[in-house]
């Protein structure tokens, strides 16, 4: 069963899945949000779509086995405007103009790494395409990157596919999710990816173009064009590109990957299915407790995700806010079970309906505390800490949708 | 004069499957209602089994879904799913 309004993307799954036959029952849109005598309006309309598919023949199974993509290259105009139409007519673009993916800039992009142009990184939802080497360089050129981020757009990719992920959810969802691409490491200097001043802003051709790449990648590999499979109700600007590197030279405390594992002196990427960054402004507190307050009362709020569904966020502290905390003594690990303990939003503060959808499956007092507060973050493993930005008393927050993050190191 | 550029569109290779027979007489037969877990899917399936148990009065319903909306269903509920079903209806996509 499927509203009207996304039974293009479950057709298309069915299709991409090898069956294109699966009868779908379609009734209007919404179901949720509506009151009992409108859902129980909608039940007589499905149970009437299911009645006439029991009366109606079996459709054929039809077909074999296929492959669908299209031509391997096209030949366009050479009048700019002309082959800047043909991209965005394609549905191609991001409604930005691209940089045309010749075979010249394709091989010089592929010839930045030590990998073959066929090798598979794995499927992207929701249309299950093939990310190969070469796809990916080829969204990599449209992008605009320079062949030295290659290696940095095809470690993101990789962990985007990792199970953890959950990409097919973050592809599909009608939440703004969209992937937040962190670099660390001393490839992040070496490529003038910014983690200073505006380091969530425009300005730097590597985190425009690295972030953009992904997102081409997700779009026309995965088939996640927005309107058609991609369901953002809201979408935000993270998804024209959404990256930026940890400022590890002012952060007080070990950066990102050292925390999971890494060597300090490897370049890994860590991606995080985010939405749009929430700024934590604090021009008062002069201690690490007045700051911590103020990171706590912006995450308190409803409306995010991470309210009520585990998965990790992210608090990016900036350098001044930083070394106010840090100079108090407190570690990382003070800082998450600070943000564990006080991050809670008053239950009167939920509508009852959002509770109730809240507690699908939970018992009040699996989610509830004493004190009738709501945890923001589910365990303190969750929580992670970075330091970037630029002078100034503004840290930010990253809500999530329901993914963890993954981090690969950059080959 | 014209410029050769290359398809950014990642190839899906479609692996055919085949659709068990389609059931077309529900009487004596187990209906699986799965619920992914979206808002008011629980409701429309009450509507749902009275709508079924008054035309097919002697078809057994039976429901099984998944918890979290945004993850996979896990693959032993729907093993048994596959197991039980003479007919699954799966809802609800919106």
């Amino acid at each position: 069963m499927v509203t009207d309004q996304f039974r293009e993307l479950a057709s298309a799954e069915a299709k991409a899945l090898g069956i294109p036959e699966l009868p779908l029952v379609v009734i209007p849109h919404p179901v949720g949000g509506l009151k009992e005598p409108d859902v129980s309006k909608r039940a007589d309309w499905a149970f009437k779509e299911i009645a006439r598919y029991l009366k109606s023949e079996e459709g054929s199974a039809g077909g074999d086995d296929s492959a669908k993509g299209g031509p391997i290259q096209f030949s366009i105009s050479k009048d700019a405007d002309i082959q800047q139409s043909f991209f965005y007519n394609k549905g191609w673009t991001d409604g930005l103009p691209v940089v045309l993916p010749t075979p010249d800039r394709v091989r010089q992009m592929i010839g930045s790494v030590d990998r073959e142009p066929d090798e598979v990184l794995g499927l992207i939802p929701p249309a299950w395409g093939e990310s190969t080497v070469l796809k990916v360089a080829i969204n990599a050129v449209m992008a605009g990157c320079l062949p030295s981020y290659f290696s940095v757009v095809l470690a993101a990719v990789e962990a985007l596919l990792e199970e953890k992920f959950n990409l097919y959810g973050v592809q599909t969802t009608t939440h703004p999710g969209s992937p937040l691409v962190i670099v660390n490491g001393p490839l992040a200097r070496e490529l003038d990816i910014n983690c200073k001043g505006n380091c969530f802003g425009q300005g730097w051709r590597a985190n425009a173009t690295i972030g953009r790449a992904v997102r081409l990648v997700l779009q026309n590999v995965g088939g996640a064009v927005p309107g058609k499979l991609d369901k953002a109700t809201m979408g935000h600007p993270g998804k024209y590109t959404y990256c930026i590197a940890e400022n590890e030279a002012l952060s007080p405390w070990a950066p990102l990957h050292v925390d999971r594992g890494f060597d300090p002196f490897a370049s890994t990427v860590t991606v995080v299915a985010a939405e749009a960054p929430q700024n934590i402004n604090d021009h008062g507190s002069i201690s690490a407790e007045g700051i911590l307050t103020t990171i706590c009362g912006t995450l308190a709020h409803t409306g995010h995700n991470n309210l009520y569904w585990a998965s990790d966020l992210f608090v990016v502290i900036g350098p001044e806010h930083a070394a106010t905390i840090a100079a108090d003594g407190y570690s990382k690990q003070d800082v998450k079970e600070y943000i564990y303990d006080h991050a809670r939003v008053p239950v009167n503060k939920i509508s009852p309906g959002q509770l109730e959808n809240y507690l699908s499956g939970l018992t009040d007092a699996d989610y509830i505390g004493p004190d009738r507060t709501v945890r923001v973050v589910k365990t303190i493993d969750d929580i992670n800490v970075i330091v970037a930005g630029g002078p100034g008393k503004h840290s930010m927050w990253v809500p999530t949708f329901i993914s963890y993050s993954v981090t690969k190191q950059i080959k | 004069m014209t410029l050769e550029v290359l398809n950014p569109l990642g190839e899906v290779k479609v692996k055919k499957q085949a659709l068990v027979g389609r059931e077309k007489n529900l009487q004596g037969k187990t209906v699986v209602l799965f619920s992914n877990g979206k808002a008011n899917v629980g409701l429309l399936f009450d509507n749902l089994e009275r709508l079924l148990s008054s035309q097919f009065p002697s078809t057994r319903t039976v429901r099984k879904g998944k918890k979290n909306v945004a993850l996979p269903a896990p693959a032993a509920v729907l093993q048994e799913t596959a197991n039980e079903a003479d007919l699954v209806i799966c809802g609800i996509g919106d």
